[in-house]
């Protein structure tokens, strides 16, 4: 069965980009234009791996995280962090509330494909 | 912190300077109280300026370059020779654009004093090493040899091992870019109570008019070789304010047409003998 990813990217030509990149992978994707909604679908879809912008309007990625990591049905769950800021203080807070992995903007396609996979090639093998 | 009347506090800075009378004897103290809170509420205004300014230019980018290597990829199907080529200029220049953004953020985060370096015990000889490995094969492909002489280990400093390496590597990759042929050579040791570490090129030097210059910000020489080369010009200003940040100081020797040498001088970090 397909592996789930969940994407929160305000962006939609971005969200566009990696949504593309993702399905030819093979990977089913649902796209959330914000925080709220991402949880929603979260919660309904049980993701393998989410993917989370950090600046997006209504509710930011830093809050969806802490949301996840106090959920105990969703704290499992791997999230990607993904960041236009690119400062070291915002990478260690996404650490430290629980990421996964963070990827910088601008990022090269194919190093987010095989981050994804590491990730979930990693679940597969527990 | 002081209080005022009411209660409440604000913040404050204080200074306090020495009068001297005309032959520099000190003849009283002047203590100045200066409330600081608009200041700190601009600072905090540039601090989410430059977050914003940031995200915005990092947004487009991602898109244009993103998309550029979709296709380079070959995700949407077969490009022929002169697309791949024209895809790669895109793709080659988008990542000039952002070397840029994330130099000036340097820049403006270094000046304004809001760079946090983690200061800790580093080994320059290893700092060295790892940046030798790293220009190795950009100084092989260009015909050139990289020589590294560093005959003591460990020399220990005081400092933010990342923000030096990026300074090392900065002083390594000008002198391999502004080299036609010959070799780079890198240094270290330490000498009295600093440690030293230089880089060397047979390159193509500076005029004395530049070298005044060289570490100001966006310099580029007027040089056709240069000018044919991809840089920011803020390379040298953000080595320069580093190592100052780490009370060092950084120089240049050259000679136009035969080579430059930069030189860092960092204080030898002084071990703090056990109490027993």
């Amino acid at each position: 069965m397909a592996k789930k990813i969940v994407l929160a990217e305000d962006e939609p030509q971005i969200a566009r980009l990696i949504e593309f990149k993702l399905k030819k992978e093979g990977y089913e994707v649902t796209w959330k234009e914000n925080g709220e909604e991402a949880l929603e679908a979260i919660k309904a879809d049980k993701p393998d791996l989410i993917l989370l912008d950090i600046m997006m309007p209504v509710m930011g990625g830093y809050e969806v995280l802490r949301r996840l990591k106090e959920d105990e049905n969703l704290k499992s769950i791997p999230v990607i962090m993904l960041t236009a800021m690119a400062q070291e203080k915002d990478v260690v807070k996404g650490i430290d509330l629980g990421a996964e992995d963070y990827i910088s903007k601008p990022f090269h396609p194919a190093e987010l494909l095989a981050r994804v996979k590491r990730i979930l090639g990693k679940e597969t093998e527990q | 912190v002081a209080k005022r009347e009411d209660g409440s506090s604000l913040d404050v800075q204080l200074m306090v300077n020495i009068v001297e009378n005309t032959v520099g004897k000190a003849i009283c103290m002047v203590a100045s109280v200066v409330d600081i809170t608009e200041r700190k509420k601009i600072e905090q205004m540039k601090d989410d300026f430059v977050a914003l300014a940031s995200h915005e230019l990092r947004t487009p980018l991602t898109s244009i370059q993103g998309y550029a290597e979709l296709i380079l990829d070959g995700d949407v199907g077969e490009i022929s020779r002169e697309q791949r080529e024209f895809l790669e200029i895109i793709s080659q220049n988008t990542r000039r654009l952002e070397a840029l953004i994330n130099d000036v953020l340097d820049v403006e985060k270094i000046e304004s004093g809001r760079m946090t370096m983690k200061m800790e015990k580093t080994d320059l000889s290893q700092v060295v090493d790892n940046c030798v490995n790293t220009f190795k094969v950009m100084a092989e492909n260009k015909g050139l040899q990289l020589e590294k002489d560093v005959k003591t280990s460990p020399i220990n400093v005081l400092g933010d091992s990342d923000r030096l390496s990026q300074v090392f590597s900065n002083l390594l990759s000008n002198a391999i870019k502004y080299t036609k042929e010959g070799r780079v050579k890198i240094s270290a040791r330490i000498k009295g109570e600093f440690a030293l570490v230089a880089v060397e090129d047979t390159g193509l030097g500076m005029s004395p008019e530049d070298m005044k210059i060289v570490f100001s910000r966006f310099f580029r020489a007027e040089d056709s070789y240069v000018r044919k080369t991809t840089g920011s010009g803020l390379g040298l200003s953000i080595a320069k304010a580093t190592i100052e940040r780490h009370n060092g100081d950084i120089k240049v020797e050259s000679k136009l047409g035969a080579g430059s040498k930069f030189e860092v001088i960092l204080p030898l970090l002084k071990e703090a003998k056990k109490a027993d």
